[in-house]
């Protein structure tokens, strides 16, 4: 297995079955990059998407990829203490996204927020996001990933599978963000979401929020349990 | 302004970064290697009884961590039960181990597909941290010595026939 193979592991199993377990986080993602948009940059005139969007969601792979490989290399040193402390972990990142929730709600509302909307702003949010979200996430372990765990978890072979894991989760960075720009790119515009820009920036902060809660009190196991359980 | 909102938000990251990279005393902690002793550990079943390391020494021990909202956990369970069955009257110990799960949608799991081995509910992911296990489900496979002699990520039901020579090969 190659690390192009293992890219495309992750990816198309983003759209596959194992979209399932993905919706752990996908809806939460779809959130906070349509409310992102809508709150910062969906009011300008003539957004430039690239320089708006492109590089943001690069940071967001970034912050996920290297942290979604290094829980899956428990064979490295260094995930030790990642996976050690993962129950912190999630609650660290709780309060990061609820942070960024409450920006999203704010952003338009306290004219201080208004004045900060850069393209740096936005990059270190989405990295903060990547992260947190790579530590909240309990991947499903398709076959690919199977056998990348395998290698992973083994001192011997740990550098080899947190590059082939770095791969895989690139892949699925990829899937996630294409499919939200071009949500966004679909519906930019549209008259619909012209006259609910607001109500639709507040239903995403509030889902962050919902998602920020959940990691906080430890209620996101339940999330999962019941909501994928229910899908299932 | 800009740059004093950057110069925040580094140092957020920064302290995050230098958090994770092992600025703890987890650090010194081990994590499950294949070829090194399970790591002891004691743990409340379902039926209220508990189940330790030492209580099953000698004796091959398949611990399988697992969650009821995982299509893998549901797919590699008939598997698991049907071994079971085939072995119950040799020298191995079987294990469930429920993980990032309510404990309630747990109790349903197990309920639901009938396992007929020893179950446990494992509050705060305690073991599976010991045990390195991010993902359910996963499998490892420890001889009578108490050596992990193989570590499964994954649907064990799309690997029949390696799942029945690595239990020979605890046996």
């Amino acid at each position: 297995m190659g690390g192009v193979s293992a890219v495309w592991g992750g990816f198309s199993s983003f759209f596959s079955i194992w979209q399932i377990c993905l919706l752990q986080i996908s809806p939460f993602f779809v959130a906070f990059i349509v409310g992102i948009y809508l709150a910062t940059i969906g009011n300008k005139a003539n957004p430039e998407i690239c320089r708006w969007m492109i590089i943001p969601c690069i940071t967001y792979g970034i912050g996920f990829t290297v942290f979604y490989s290094l829980l899956i290399a428990s064979g490295l040193n260094i995930s030790r203490p990642l996976i050690h402390n993962i129950g912190n972990l999630r609650v660290v990142s709780g309060v990061i996204i609820l942070l960024v929730g409450l920006y999203i709600l704010l952003v338009n509302r306290i004219s201080f927020l208004g004045k900060i909307r850069l393209p740096l702003l936005l990059s270190t949010l989405f990295l903060l996001i990547g992260i947190t979200f790579a530590l909240i996430y309990s991947p499903c372990i398709t076959p690919m990933l199977s056998d990348i765990m395998g290698i992973a978890s083994q001192r011997s072979t740990a550098v080899e599978g947190w590059y082939l894991a770095f791969c895989y989760g690139m892949g699925v960075s990829i899937a996630l963000c294409m499919t939200s720009i071009a949500l966004i790119l679909f519906t930019r515009g549209r008259k619909i979401v012209l006259r609910n820009t607001s109500l639709i920036i507040n239903i995403c902060g509030t889902i962050l929020l919902i998602l920020a809660v959940m990691n906080v009190t430890g209620l996101m196991r339940h999330y999962k349990a019941f909501v994928l359980g229910f899908v299932l | 302004m800009s740059s004093i909102n950057c110069f925040k938000n580094c140092r957020v990251i920064i302290f995050l970064i230098a958090f994770l990279s092992g600025c703890s005393e987890e650090v010194g902690k081990p994590l499950l290697q294949v070829g090194e002793k399970a790591i002891p550990f004691t743990l409340e079943l379902l039926d209220g009884k508990q189940i330790n390391l030492e209580q099953n020494a000698g004796k091959g021990l398949v611990i399988t961590f697992m969650s009821s909202w995982c299509p893998c956990s549901n797919d590699s369970t008939p598997l698991m039960k049907k071994a079971y069955l085939e072995h119950k009257n040799d020298q191995i110990v079987f294990l469930m181990i429920g993980v990032q799960d309510s404990r309630s949608k747990f109790e349903k799991f197990v309920k639901k597909w009938d396992v007929p081995f020893s179950a446990g509910y494992d509050k705060g992911d305690r073991i599976a941290k010991d045990y390195g296990v991010s993902s359910p489900p996963t499998t490892f496979f420890i001889d009578k010595n108490g050596v992990v002699k193989r570590a499964f990520y994954g649907n064990i039901a799309k690997k029949p026939d390696e799942f029945q020579q690595w239990i020979k090969e605890i046996l």
